[in-house]
């Protein structure tokens, strides 16, 4: 299972088949605006009431989500009690990598980065997205040097697309 | 009151990262624009491609050294 490639098609249906509410991030984000970057993983903020723990969980359980680059064996179930005690988790799964977030740095929860998403046709299903202008924001709250030509690139997009720069706390 | 949100940092009030900038001259907008034309579903379709294609490129090496060593190449 490690190192299969992602499958964002069927990663994104299977979250949102099962009624997950989740927010796309992260490099597959950056591509569904327009970016020309490779990504090989999902990141999705995922929104922590119980219900939806349930439904992540309901969705994801049949992938055999396993922790990224943890040696095989250890104790680790992907259920309800796991994801209420945890908060981030990386994750292999059967349709590839897939990094749940409870909280991203410069975003927040669910509910704080919610007012910065665009609702986006993806493989026919409306899918929350992260705006272009929020993406950048939490590019560079990051802070790592591996994100400045990705955010050079973020920022010249949101320059071709003319928009105004309200990056907005 | 004190909150999480006062720590982290204000990155609106941030000037330009003269390394991003420095970076940004060599965007390819020609990719950029190529891109914008197409429909969301489109690019995660082409960057699927794409990821898809390095994946085989990955698994290529290990074929040959697989036909080499197990002398079942030719």
């Amino acid at each position: 299972m490690a190192g299969r490639s992602a499958d964002f098609r069927a990663l994104l249906e299977a979250l949102s088949g099962a009624g997950v509410d989740f927010i796309l991030i992260g490099g597959v984000a950056a591509a569904a605006h327009g970016s020309a970057r490779a990504t090989f993983d999902v990141d999705v903020v995922y929104e922590r009431s119980t219900a939806n723990v349930e439904r992540l969980v309901r969705a994801l359980t049949s992938l055999r989500p396993y922790l990224r680059g943890a040696p095989p064996g250890l104790p680790f179930t992907f259920d309800v009690g796991t994801v209420t005690r945890g908060l981030n988790f990386t994750l292999d799964t059967t349709l590839g990598a897939l990094d749940l977030l409870g909280e991203v740095v410069g975003g927040g929860t669910f509910h704080e980065l919610a007012p910065f998403t665009v609702q986006l046709d993806l493989f026919g299903r409306w899918c929350r997205v992260v705006t272009l202008d929020k993406l950048i924001t939490l590019k560079r709250a990051a802070g790592r040097p591996k994100d400045h030509e990705a955010l050079a690139e973020l920022e010249a997009l949101r320059d071709v697309l003319g928009q105004d720069p309200p990056l907005r706390w | 009151m004190y909150t999480r949100r006062m720590r982290e940092p204000d990155v609106t009030s941030l000037s330009p990262d003269p390394v991003v900038q420095a970076y940004k001259r060599d965007v390819d907008q020609t990719l950029l624009a190529r891109n914008l034309a197409l429909t969301p579903t489109e690019r995660l379709e082409q960057l699927q491609r794409f990821v898809d294609f390095v994946a085989d490129l990955r698994a290529a090496p290990r074929q040959t050294e697989h036909d080499e060593h197990g002398g079942q190449k030719r």
